[in-house]
């Protein structure tokens, strides 16, 4: 087998079909801190204060993010959950008051 | 560097001529100018990739390679491997080439319509990951974090289940381990 050309074979070419055919299935991997980072970010902000979640933003992707980076983040996520709870403020009625 | 693949168009299920290349701003300019709007129509907003990002952030360095399929001038797959620093978890002497990120055009995955366009885009980069892992020396090791609902697929293509990941929000590490390379 040469390294120099990148080929697949007919048989191995029938075997790809066979396997995505049956998984059905999105082929797609990889970790990223766009992926769980909506998540990640609700359940903390309940607890911790924009001081401590950048801390941790830092620590878990300083390799990653720069420092500018992480605080555009924190700002934005911010700003979005302060959007998302006043959206959520409940109404008061007659009957619930 | 161009390769020439053959992928499979699901409509006709004929076999069509692809590239498989190495990113280009015009691979990211797809990514938001096509692939970007259909993955947050689809309220899956936190279910992308900023490959915008990734290529301030990795392009430059000289441990990562990202690879794009394109057919008919479009992006159809893109892929960022790592190729030094990674080890397989069977033997940390064994280095592997990493797949830090996989992932097809919208149009390319059942998760957003039930007849995807094309086939074969996600096999031939994980494909392309092994051989770039035996130019490398790596003898074909290659390893990734698979999202859930992509585990199955792994498994079919016999990769080791390796289990979840605590450090990687528990995701499941797959590899495809050969022994015997030590650096």
């Amino acid at each position: 087998m040469t390294l120099d050309i990148f080929d697949i074979d007919d048989e191995e070419l029938l075997r790809m079909n066979q396997i995505e055919e049956d998984c059905g299935c999105d082929v797609i991997a990889g970790v990223d801190h766009g992926v769980n980072l909506g998540n990640y970010l609700r359940q903390t902000m309940n607890s911790i204060s924009y001081d401590q979640l950048k801390a941790i933003l830092n620590s878990k992707t300083g390799k990653v993010f720069s420092s500018e980076d992480v605080d555009e983040i924190v700002s934005e996520i911010q700003s979005q959950m302060l959007i998302t709870d006043s959206e959520q403020i409940p109404i008061l009625t007659a009957k619930s008051a | 560097m161009s390769e020439n693949i053959r992928i499979l168009r699901l409509g006709d299920r004929q076999e069509v001529p692809a590239t498989l290349t190495r990113v280009s701003q015009k691979n990211v300019d797809d990514f938001e100018t096509f692939w970007k709007p259909r993955i947050l129509s689809k309220n899956q907003g936190d279910e992308y990739w900023d490959w915008q990002y990734k290529s301030r952030t990795y392009f430059s360095r000289g441990n990562y390679e990202a690879y794009a399929i394109e057919h008919d001038k479009i992006t159809q797959g893109m892929m960022l491997i790592e190729t030094e620093n990674h080890r397989s978890w069977f033997n940390p002497q064994v280095r592997l080439v990493y797949v830090a990120t996989l992932e097809t055009a919208p149009w390319n995955r059942f998760s957003f319509q039930s007849d995807p366009m094309f086939q074969r885009i996600g096999t031939n980069l994980l494909r392309f990951a092994k051989f770039r892992s035996q130019q490398l020396g790596y003898k074909g090791s290659v390893g990734l974090h698979s999202l859930p609902r992509a585990e199955s697929f792994y498994e079919k293509l016999d990769m080791n289940n390796c289990g979840k990941d605590p450090d990687k929000d528990n995701l499941t590490y797959f590899e495809w381990y050969t022994s015997g390379e030590r650096q």
